[in-house]
C-alpha cells in the first residue's frame, strides 16, 4: 500500500515537474512573443518611445514619462482625462476624455466603455468588446527602430561629410575617366583636333570659350523663336532644346578632356610613338590630367571639417575647373567640335614644296603646271 | 596602363560609395473609424508611390486603411475630422528619390475601404501608383482623380448609390481606365490628359445623357459607348482630333448618324493639341 502511495507520489512529482518544465518553456515562448510587454522597464520604454518619437509618423506619441508600466483599467463609471498612455494592456470600462495609447499591449473597450479621442496601440491591437471609440483607431507594428529622416539628409558628422565630399569628387573623376576612354576609342581624331587648337592658342580658346558661354542662352532663345515661326517648328522646339543642351554639354566635355590630356602630357612628357604606344600614352596622359584637374576638388573635400579652408579650396577648384572648361569649350568651338583640324603654315609650306619637288606626277594638271624650263614655250 | 585601370576601378568604387542605398524601415498601420452618423463626408485619398487597392466597406466603419510603408521615406495619414466631416487617408512621401519610385522593393502598399453608407465627395491624388479602385457600391456624389505616372483601373461593377454629379480626371503620364461608367450615374466629366491615356468605358445602357469636356495635350482619350448612344463632338484641335467616319457635320459640330434617333446622348467637347479621341462602340 505504501509502495503504491510512494509510486503515486513519484508519478505526481514527475507530472508536476513535467508540467513545470512545459509551463516554463511556454512562459519563455510567450515572453519572447510578447517581448515589448513582458520586458518593459522604464529605461527600455524610454528608449523605445524616444526612437518612435524621432519619426515624424509617430510624433503624436507622448513622452515615455507619460506612460504607466503594466496593465491598467479604467473602471466602469469612472472618467479618466486623456491621454491615457499605458505600457501594457488597457481595459476601458469607463470613459476616457481624450486619447488612449498602449505600447506592447492591447486596448480593450468593454461594454459601456468609451474613448472620446483616438485609440492607438503600438505593437498591440484594439478590441471593441461592446464599447466605442469616437476618434480614429490605429495600430502600429513592424520595424520600430528609430528613423532619422529629417536629419539624415542634412546633418552629417564631420568624418562622414568629408568622406561624402571625397567620394563625390572621386565619383566625378571616375565618370570623366570612363567618358574619356569612350572618347579616345570613338572620337580620338576630334580630341586630337581640339588639343591642337588648345596648343595653338590657349588664350584664344579661353576667349572663345567665354564668348560661347555668353552666347549660349541668346542663341537658344533665337533658335526657339526661329522655330516658332512655323507650326512644324513649334513641334520641334522641345527636341531642339534637348539637342542644343546635349551639344553644348558634349563640347564642354570634349574640351575638358582635351585640356586634361594636355595637362597629363605636360606632366608625363609623353612623345609621339608608334600607334599602339600612342594610344596607351594618350590614355595615361588623360587619366593623369583628369586627376590633376580634380586635385583641387579632392583637397576641398578633405578640408570639409575646416569651413574657411574648405571655402578657399572650393573657390580655387571652381576657378580651375571654370578656366579649364572654358578654354576647352572655346577650343572645341574653334575646331568645330574637332571636325576642322588646322594645319600649321610651316608644315603646309613644306608639304607644298615637297609635292612640287617630287618627280612622280608626269601627266595631268599637276604635271602640266610643273614649272620646268623645258616645257615653258617662252624659254624655249 | 595597369595603374590607370586600378585607378579607374578605385574611382568607380568611390562612385558607388557616393550613392549609398538607404535602409528601409517597414511599418504597418491599420486604421479604422467607427461610423457614428451618415452625414456627407469629404474623403481625400493621397498616395504617392506603391500599390493601392480601394473598395467599398459595407460594415459599420467609415473607413479602414491597412498601410505598409517605409518609415524612412514616407508616413501614413489616416484622419477623420468629425467637425468638418473630412477624411484623409494615404501615405505621404517625404524623402523618396525619383529613381526609387518605380522600384518594387521600396514601395509599400495600401488597402483601403470606404463606407457604402455615407454620401461621399471622393478625391484621389495618386503619384507613381499601381491602383485598383473598386468604386461601385459607394455613395459617391463627386469624384476627382489626379494622377502622375500611374497605372490605374477604376471600376463601377456595382451601381453607385449616390447621385454622382461630376467627375474630374487629371491624367498626367498615366494610364487610367474608368470602367463600367454607366453604373456610376455620372452626368458630367471633365478630363485633362497630359501625356497619358484615358479610357472612359460606357459600355451598357446609359440612364441619362452625359457631357464630356476633354482637353488633350499629347495624350489620348478612348471612349467606349454602346452602339445605340448618339454622339456629338465639338472639336477644337491643332493636330489631334478624331476620326469622322460615321459622323455628319452640322453647324455646331459633328453628329453621329444615329444622333437624332438615339434615346441617350453623349456630348464631347474636345480640345486637342496633339492628342486624339478614339471612339469605339461595344455594348454589353
Amino acid at each position: 500500500m505504501r509502495t503504491q502511495h510512494a509510486q503515486a507520489a513519484t508519478v505526481h512529482v514527475v507530472e508536476r515537474l513535467t508540467f513545470a518544465v512545459f509551463a516554463f518553456c511556454a512562459g519563455a515562448l510567450t515572453l519572447q512573443a510578447q517581448q515589448p510587454a513582458a520586458r518593459i522597464t522604464k529605461d527600455s520604454l524610454a528608449s523605445a518611445i524616444g526612437a518612435l518619437r524621432a519619426s515624424s509618423d509617430s510624433a503624436w506619441i507622448p513622452a515615455a514619462d507619460r506612460f504607466s508600466i503594466g496593465d491598467s483599467t479604467v473602471a466602469a463609471g469612472k472618467h479618466a482625462a486623456g491621454p491615457v498612455a499605458v505600457a501594457g494592456t488597457l481595459h476601458v470600462r469607463g470613459i476616457i476624455d481624450g486619447d488612449a495609447l498602449t505600447y506592447g499591449g492591447d486596448i480593450v473597450v468593454h461594454q459601456g466603455g468609451e474613448i472620446r479621442g483616438s485609440a492607438n496601440a503600438i505593437l498591440g491591437k484594439i478590441v471593441l468588446d461592446g464599447g466605442t471609440v469616437d476618434g480614429d483607431s490605429r495600430t502600429l507594428a513592424g520595424d520600430l527602430r528609430a528613423v532619422d529622416v529629417a536629419h539624415a539628409a542634412v546633418v552629417r558628422t564631420a568624418g562622414s561629410a568629408t568622406m561624402h565630399a571625397l567620394a563625390l569628387a572621386g565619383g566625378w573623376l571616375a565618370v570623366l575617366v570612363i567618358v574619356g576612354i569612350g572618347v579616345l576609342i570613338f572620337a580620338s581624331t576630334n580630341l586630337d583636333a581640339v588639343s591642337d587648337a588648345l596648343e595653338r592658342g590657349f588664350g584664344k580658346s579661353l576667349l572663345a570659350g567665354v564668348a560661347t558661354q555668353l552666347a549660349l542662352a541668346p542663341v537658344l532663345v533665337l533658335l526657339c523663336i526661329g522655330l516658332a515661326l512655323t507650326i512644324l517648328g513649334v513641334l520641334l522646339i522641345p527636341f531642339a532644346i534637348v539637342a542644343y543642351v546635349l551639344a553644348a554639354a558634349g563640347l564642354v566635355t570634349l574640351g575638358y578632356l582635351a585640356i586634361a590630356r594636355l595637362v597629363g602630357r605636360g606632366i608625363l612628357g609623353a612623345t609621339e610613338q608608334d600607334d599602339s604606344m600612342r594610344r596607351s600614352a594618350a590614355l595615361r596622359c588623360l587619366v593623369y590630367g583628369l586627376l590633376v584637374l580634380m586635385v583641387p576638388w579632392l583637397i576641398a573635400g578633405a578640408l570639409t571639417s575646416f569651413p574657411r579652408a574648405e571655402l578657399l579650396a572650393h573657390m580655387v577648384a571652381v576657378a580651375v575647373t571654370w578656366v579649364a572648361a572654358s578654354a576647352g569649350l572655346g577650343a572645341a568651338v574653334v575646331s568645330r567640335g574637332g571636325v576642322k583640324r588646322a594645319v600649321a603654315p610651316a608644315a603646309q609650306r613644306a608639304m607644298n614644296t615637297a609635292s612640287w619637288a617630287t618627280p612622280t606626277p608626269v601627266s595631268g594638271v599637276t604635271a602640266a603646271r610643273r614649272p620646268t624650263p623645258f616645257t615653258t614655250p617662252a624659254q624655249k | 596602363m595597369r595603374r590607370a585601370a586600378v585607378f579607374a576601378a578605385a574611382s568607380l568604387a568611390a562612385l558607388g560609395a557616393a550613392a549609398p542605398a538607404r535602409a528601409q524601415v517597414w511599418r504597418t498601420v491599420d486604421a479604422t473609424h467607427q461610423l457614428r452618423d451618415t452625414g456627407a463626408v469629404s474623403a481625400h485619398v493621397e498616395y504617392a508611390a506603391g500599390k493601392l487597392e480601394l473598395k467599398p466597406h459595407t460594415g459599420a466603419l467609415l473607413y479602414h486603411a491597412d498601410v505598409k510603408y517605409d518609415a524612412n521615406r514616407s508616413e501614413p495619414i489616416a484622419r477623420y475630422d468629425a467637425a468638418s466631416h473630412a477624411l484623409t487617408i494615404g501615405v505621404h512621401v517625404r524623402n523618396m528619390r525619383m529613381t526609387e519610385m518605380d522600384s518594387d522593393n521600396v514601395v509599400g502598399s495600401m488597402h483601403a475601404e470606404l463606407s457604402t453608407r455615407v454620401p461621399m465627395d471622393l478625391s484621389l491624388d495618386l503619384g507613381a501608383v499601381e491602383a485598383d479602385l473598386q468604386l461601385g457600391g459607394l455613395r459617391l456624389t463627386d469624384l476627382s482623380l489626379r494622377t502622375g505616372a500611374a497605372d490605374i483601373t477604376a471600376r463601377f461593377e456595382q451601381p453607385n448609390r449616390g447621385q454622382l454629379r461630376s467627375m474630374t480626371l487629371q491624367v498626367g503620364a498615366a494610364q487610367v481606365k474608368m470602367m463600367d461608367l454607366v453604373n456610376s450615374g455620372v452626368s458630367r466629366i471633365t478630363a485633362e490628359v497630359g501625356a497619358g491615356a484615358l479610357t472612359l468605358d460606357f459600355g451598357g445602357a446609359l440612364a441619362h445623357d452625359v457631357d464630356i469636356t476633354a482637353t488633350l495635350a499629347i495624350g489620348g482619350l478612348s471612349l467606349n459607348l454602346s452602339p445605340d448612344v448618339g454622339v456629338f463632338v465639338d472639336e477644337s484641335s491643332l493636330i489631334g482630333g478624331f476620326s469622322k467616319d460615321g459622323f455628319v457635320k452640322r453647324t455646331d459640330g459633328w453628329y453621329s448618324a444615329n444622333y437624332d434617333a438615339a434615346p441617350r446622348h453623349v456630348k464631347v467637347h474636345l480640345h486637342a493639341f496633339l492628342g486624339g479621341l478614339k471612339l469605339t462602340r461595344e455594348g454589353r
